[in-house]
């Protein structure tokens, strides 16, 4: 669904330019209005659809840019650009399209004192696709990256009876939000992927840290402290007089009958004590030494100690 | 029926990995905060285990130079604990001290803090 979607009942394209003439006519001269016609139409024939009621924004830049391209003097942009606007503040209006494409002004049902032989069903059917619409272009421009949205997106052009009701009962309350939340939306397309850029830096980072193994995405050593964990266990029920002597993982891997592979790729095997059974190990990324006990498990990087029950 | 649009089920998915990479940032555990005298206590007590044979003597320069073993940057604990009793026995030793930040009495054995 475009955002600027053409109401089924009387949406056309011609309706539109005549709502916008007259519009226009009010302050411009006739032939400024022929004008601002005349490259709407250029617009209008550069756009995927050729249709600007079915229009998306960028779809509508991009018309633009390559109508200035093909020749279009440059001083005319700051005029189609007004008048552009002024032709979706006509068609919105007139109730021809729902949703202006350039300001993200929303209509969801008839202005007060209009009849338009519109059930209270239909306008709550086309609420509810056409926030629906809102909702999956926010998702598409990464304005909105909720789990939910995109099922909603998905179910838009579905009969729910579910969000029919809830719009037609919050209609109006979901056109002010949606107004609203505009300026926060645009902060969020710049504010979201910065977040998850700085999030993931994060997450990389300390992924070096053994003790938060489990927690974060460093697979390898959050397997390998467990495996070790189990091992310093087994070794628990062995003889202490038979663990001396190991001086690296793989030993003490085959002592306890648990091959320890990619414990060894990870950690340096800095000392056994065996009464009870500890283990010091160095973390090779990042230099921690971990210290592994049967209860026990506790971490010591540059000065920060941490234990672990 | 629409038909079905792939990036809709991306953006989901990069949603989620977002969401949990900032889950797991919200749960680890505050980098600032500094141990806690009990922690401290575990530090002195790992320390001392790293020794193997408990020394037959425990001062704040023995126990510091057990500390700066495991790494120079924590020394500084000995000077927060002090200690009341030390003796070795057949299965390692015992250890009564106290943490200026912990009015309470800390027994460690070769088998932890008691």
């Amino acid at each position: 669904m475009h955002i600027g979607m053409p109401n089924p009942g009387a949406a056309n394209l011609m309706q539109a330019v005549a709502a916008y003439k007259q519009r226009a006519g009010a302050r411009l001269q006739p032939e400024q209005v022929q004008e601002a016609v005349r490259l709407l139409k250029e617009v209008n024939r550069r756009l995927p659809g050729r249709n600007l009621l079915e229009a998306s924004r960028d779809e509508l830049k991009a018309a633009g840019t390559r109508l200035f391209a093909d020749g279009e003097p440059r001083q005319n942009g700051p005029f189609l650009t007004f008048e552009l606007r002024e032709f979706f503040d006509a068609a919105l209006a007139a109730g021809i399209v729902l949703r202006h494409p350039l300001t993200g002004e929303a209509r969801l049902g008839p202005t007060p004192g209009e009849d338009s032989g519109v059930t209270r069903q239909e306008a709550a059917q086309r609420a509810a696709k056409l926030v629906a619409g809102i909702i999956e272009e926010s998702i598409q421009k990464g304005l909105l990256l909720s789990p939910l949205a995109a099922p909603v997106a998905e179910a838009g052009d579905e009969p729910d009876t579910f969000l029919e009701r809830l719009l037609s009962g919050l209609s109006g309350r979901w056109q002010l939000l949606a107004r609203s939340l505009c300026p926060v939306l645009r902060a969020a397309r710049v504010v979201v992927p910065l977040a998850a850029v700085v999030i993931s830096l994060s997450a990389a980072l300390d992924a070096g840290n053994p003790l938060n193994a489990r927690a974060n995405s460093a697979f390898a050593t959050g397997e390998a402290v467990r495996r070790l964990e189990l091992a310093v266990n087994l070794a628990q029920n062995q003889e202490w007089d038979e663990q001396s002597g190991i001086s690296s993982l793989e030993e003490l891997g085959e002592r306890v009958g648990l091959p320890l592979p990619e414990a060894s790729e990870v950690f340096d095997l800095e000392k056994i004590v065996t009464r009870p059974y500890i283990l010091y190990l160095r973390h090779r990324q990042s230099g921690t030494l971990v210290i592994l006990g049967l209860e026990r498990r506790a971490t010591l990087r540059q000065g920060t100690w941490r234990v672990l029950r | 029926m629409r038909p079905y649009r792939p990036l809709p089920t991306i953006l989901v998915v990069v949603a989620f990995l977002v969401a949990g990479n900032a889950l797991v940032a919200w749960m680890q555990p505050d980098k600032a905060q500094p141990a806690t005298p009990e922690e401290e206590m575990w530090l002195v007590y790992f320390a001392l285990a790293h020794a193997g044979d408990p020394p037959d003597a425990l001062d704040r320069e023995t126990l510091r130079a057990a500390l700066g073993r495991l790494d120079p940057a924590v020394e500084e604990v000995a000077d927060r604990v002090s200690v009341l009793s030390y003796s070795t026995n057949q299965y390692g030793f015992v250890l009564e001290a106290r943490h200026q930040g912990d009015p309470r009495p800390y027994r460690i054995t070769s088998y932890g803090l008691e």
